[in-house]
C-alpha cells in the first residue's frame, strides 16, 4: 500500500466525478488528436499527389475545381479540351514542357474512376504494376490496389462501367463493351490506388456509344465505320471526311491501316494499342485536361500558365499554389474546432482543480489520520498532486483512444469523398507533446488543493471530534 | 492553558481525568506531537519530541505513538486490511500482512479485514482503531476518550483491550476521558484542575 495506490484507491472510490473528469479530459485531447491525425494526412495525401506536377491544363472554369478534379479526383471536371489546341505540348522539343499527360474523365466503375491517359501516367505516381500487365488494347483497364481490394477485382474480370463520376446506380453502360482487368498496381500511397487506368480511345468510345444512342444493341458486332460515323455526329466539322471506308490509304491513321473495316473482331486485333496510338493523330477528339511537367523553372516556365490563360480557350493552373488556397481555407475551420478543443481541455483542467478542492473538505479527517499515521505535509501534498496527474494521464490515453476510434469510424466516410484512405494506426510526435501539456494541466489543476491538503490543521481537525 | 509536570514509566497505564474544557484532548495533542508547546518540555522514549522537526516528529509519531480517537477515522476508500497496511508503510516500515491478520485477530476483527470503515459497526471500528494504534509496536498508546460514544458492555471490553495490547506490546498506555467508568480499572490517575 504505497501513494500512489492510496491516490487511486481515492480516485475510483468516487467514480462519477472521476468519470466526468476523465471524459473531459478525453474529449479535449480526442478532439485534437483527431484533428492532427487527419490534418496531417490530408496534407501528406495533398504532398503525394502533388506528383511533381508543374501545371495543370484544362476547360476555362474554377482552377481550384480543375486541380481537385484532376489531380486528386474529388471534384467534377470543368470541361473538355480540344486535342488540336494541346497537340504541340506533346512535341519532345517543345521549350518549357517536359512531359505532358493526358487525362480523360467521365466514367466510373462503383465511383472508382475510370481514367483515360497513357503509359507515362504510371510514372508521375511511381506507381508500379504488381500483377498482369499494363493495357494493351481499348477497354483494358489496370486497376489500384485498392480498386482491386475494395471491389474484389481480379486479372481478367470484366466489368460495365457508369456514365459520370459517382456511381448512382442508374446510368450504368450495361450494353457495348465491357472493361476488362489487365493489370492491378503496387499500392503506391497516392490517388493511383483508387484509380481505373486506360487509354484515352476507350473513354471517347464509351461515349461514342452513349451518344450514339444505338436501338440494334449489338456493340460488339460494330465495325470501325460505326465507330466513326458517331464520331461525326459529335463533332460536326471534322477532317475525318477523308475517311475513304473502302480501302482507303491514310498516312496519318497508323491504327486503321491494319484493321478490316468490314466486321473486324477487336480480340485478335486490336486498334489503338499501346504501341501505335498518338493522340496527336486525333485533333478533333476531346480530352479533360492535360498534367504538365517543366523541364526548369526559368522565367518562360513563370509566364507559360498566363499565357494559356489569356491567348486560348483554355485555362492553366499551378497545383501547389490551388493546394495552398485549399489549405488555407481548410485551415480557418480547423483552427475553430482546435481552439474549441482546446477549450474543453482548459475546461477539463478547471473541472479537475474543482473536485479535487471540493473532495478536501470531505477528506480533511482522513488527511489528518495520514499525518498521525506518520505521513508527513509531503505526503499529503504528493497525494493530491498524484491524484490529478493519474486523472490527467487516464484522460490523455482515453483521448488517444478516442481520437484514432474517431479517424477509423469516420476515415470511411472522408475516404468517399477524399479519395485517400485515413488511417487510425499513425502516431504523431504532436501526441507525445500532448501528453506533456496535459501533465503540466494536472499538476498546476491540483496544485492549490494539494497545498491546502499539506497545510490540514490536524490538532484542529481531531479535536472537532 | 498550562499543564503541571508528570511523568510515566515505560509500561505504566494512567488514566488522565478531568471534567469539559480542562484541556484534556490539547494535553494528548501535546503529548502526542500533534502540537507543539509554546513552553515546556516534553520526553517519549528519552528523544524531546517538541525539538525534532515536523517531519521527523511525523515519522516518530508513525513508529512510536499509537492514537486511538473518540471518534474512529479512517481513509474510507481503503479496507481495514489496507489502512493497516499504510499505518505500516508510511513511518518507512515494511507491510507485514501476517502480523495485521494477527493484530485483527486478537481484536476479534479478522472477519472483517477485506471490509471497509464504513461497513463496520461503531465497537468494530474502536476496535479497528486500536488495531492501527499498536501495528507498528508502539512504545505509547494514547486514547482520547476512547469509550465516550460506547455502551457499558463495549466500554468494558475496548477498555480491556486497551489494557491487554499494552501489556503484550509492552506500551505505555494513557487514557484522557470524563468517564467515571473507567476508574475502577486503573490505580494510575491523574486529574486535571478546571481551569
Amino acid at each position: 500500500m504505497n501513494i500512489i495506490k492510496l491516490a487511486w484507491k481515492n480516485l475510483i472510490s468516487k467514480p462519477l466525478s472521476m468519470l466526468l473528469n476523465l471524459l473531459l479530459f478525453g474529449l479535449g485531447v480526442g478532439l485534437v488528436v483527431f484533428l492532427l491525425l487527419i490534418n496531417f494526412q490530408v496534407n501528406q495525401n495533398f504532398e503525394k499527389n502533388l506528383a511533381g506536377i508543374d501545371l495543370v491544363v484544362g476547360a476555362k472554369g474554377s482552377p481550384m475545381q480543375m486541380i481537385l478534379c484532376n489531380m486528386y479526383h474529388i471534384d467534377a471536371p470543368t470541361g473538355n479540351i480540344p486535342v488540336k489546341d494541346i497537340v504541340h505540348y506533346f512535341n519532345p522539343k517543345h521549350p518549357v514542357i517536359k512531359q505532358a499527360v493526358p487525362l480523360s474523365l467521365g466514367d466510373n466503375y462503383r465511383s472508382y474512376r475510370i481514367v483515360g491517359t497513357d503509359t507515362s501516367f504510371l510514372g508521375l505516381y511511381n506507381a508500379k504494376i504488381a500483377e498482369g500487365k499494363i493495357w494493351y488494347a481499348d477497354y483494358d483497364v489496370v486497376i489500384g490496389s485498392l480498386v482491386a481490394e475494395k471491389e474484389g477485382l481480379e486479372l481478367g474480370d470484366q466489368f460495365y462501367s457508369s456514365h459520370g463520376l459517382v456511381d448512382d446506380g442508374i446510368n450504368v453502360h450495361d450494353h457495348g463493351q465491357k472493361f476488362k482487368v489487365t493489370g492491378i498496381l503496387q499500392p503506391s500511397q497516392t490517388v493511383a490506388d483508387q484509380l481505373i487506368l486506360c487509354n484515352t480511345p476507350t473513354i471517347w468510345a464509351v461515349h461514342d456509344h452513349e451518344e450514339g444512342d444505338h436501338a440494334e444493341g449489338t456493340h460488339e458486332e460494330h465495325d470501325h465505320a460505326d465507330h466513326d460515323e458517331h464520331n461525326h455526329e459529335d463533332h460536326a466539322g471534322h477532317d475525318h471526311d477523308a475517311h475513304n471506308h473502302a480501302g482507303h490509304d491514310h498516312d496519318s491513321h497508323k491504327e486503321h491501316d491494319t484493321h478490316d473495316h468490314a466486321g473486324h473482331d477487336h480480340s485478335t486485333s486490336p486498334k489503338n494499342t499501346a504501341s501505335t496510338f498518338q493522340l496527336q493523330d486525333h485533333p478533333d477528339e476531346f480530352i479533360t485536361s492535360l498534367l504538365v511537367k517543366f523541364r526548369g523553372r526559368g522565367i518562360q516556365a513563370l509566364n507559360f500558365p498566363r499565357a494559356i490563360n489569356e491567348q486560348t480557350d483554355m485555362m492553366a493552373a499551378q497545383p501547389a499554389w490551388q493546394i495552398n488556397r485549399v489549405r488555407d481555407m481548410m485551415g480557418s475551420g480547423t483552427d475553430m474546432l482546435r481552439l474549441l478543443a482546446m477549450a474543453i481541455i482548459f475546461v477539463s483542467g478547471i473541472s479537475l482543480f474543482i473536485s479535487l478542492f471540493s473532495s478536501l473538505r470531505g477528506r480533511k479527517y482522513e488527511l489528518a489520520i495520514l499525518r498521525v499515521m506518520g505521513g508527513s505535509r509531503k505526503t499529503l501534498f504528493s497525494l493530491i498532486i498524484l491524484e490529478g496527474l493519474i486523472l490527467a494521464v487516464l484522460g490523455y490515453l482515453l483521448g488517444i483512444a478516442l481520437g484514432h476510434f474517431g479517424v477509423s469510424v469516420l476515415g470511411g466516410q472522408l475516404e468517399a469523398s477524399y479519395k485517400y484512405s485515413f488511417s487510425p494506426w499513425i502516431w504523431l510526435t504532436e501526441e507525445y507533446y500532448i501528453l506533456g501539456v496535459l501533465l503540466v494541466l494536472g499538476f498546476v489543476a491540483s496544485l492549490i488543493p494539494a497545498i491546502k491538503a499539506s497545510r490540514t490543521a490536524i490538532s484542529e481537525t481531531l479535536g472537532e471530534g | 492553558m498550562s499543564f503541571p509536570d508528570m511523568a510515566i514509566a515505560q509500561g505504566e497505564h494512567c488514566l488522565i481525568l478531568g471534567t469539559s474544557g480542562t484541556g484534556k484532548t490539547t494535553l494528548l495533542h501535546l503529548l502526542s506531537g500533534l502540537l507543539s508547546p509554546k513552553k515546556g518540555s516534553i520526553h517519549i522514549k528519552d528523544t524531546a519530541i517538541e525539538k525534532m522537526s515536523e517531519s521527523a516528529l511525523d515519522a516518530f509519531r508513525g513508529k512510536h505513538i499509537g492514537i486511538v480517537f473518540q471518534v474512529p477515522h479512517f481513509v474510507a476508500a481503503l479496507t481495514v486490511s489496507e489502512n493497516l497496511q499504510l499505518a505500516q508503510k508510511l513511518p518507512g516500515n515494511k507491510v507485514d500482512k501476517i502480523k495485521i491478520k494477527q493484530i485483527l485477530d486478537q481484536l476479534h476483527l479478522g472477519h472483517k479485514l477485506d471490509a471497509y470503515p464504513s461497513n463496520l459497526s461503531q465497537g468494530e471500528k474502536q476496535r479497528a482503531s486500536i488495531a492501527r494504534a499498536i501495528i507498528n509496536g508502539p512504545a505509547v498508546i494514547f486514547a482520547d476518550e476512547p469509550t465516550s460514544a460506547l455502551d457499558d458492555k463495549n466500554t468494558t471490553e475496548v477498555t480491556a483491550l486497551l489494557q491487554q495490547t499494552a501489556v503484550e506490546n509492552k506500551a505505555t498506555l494513557i487514557i484522557v476521558t470524563h468517564d467515571n467508568r473507567l476508574k475502577a480499572a486503573f490505580e494510575n490517575k491523574i486529574i486535571l484542575a478546571d481551569i
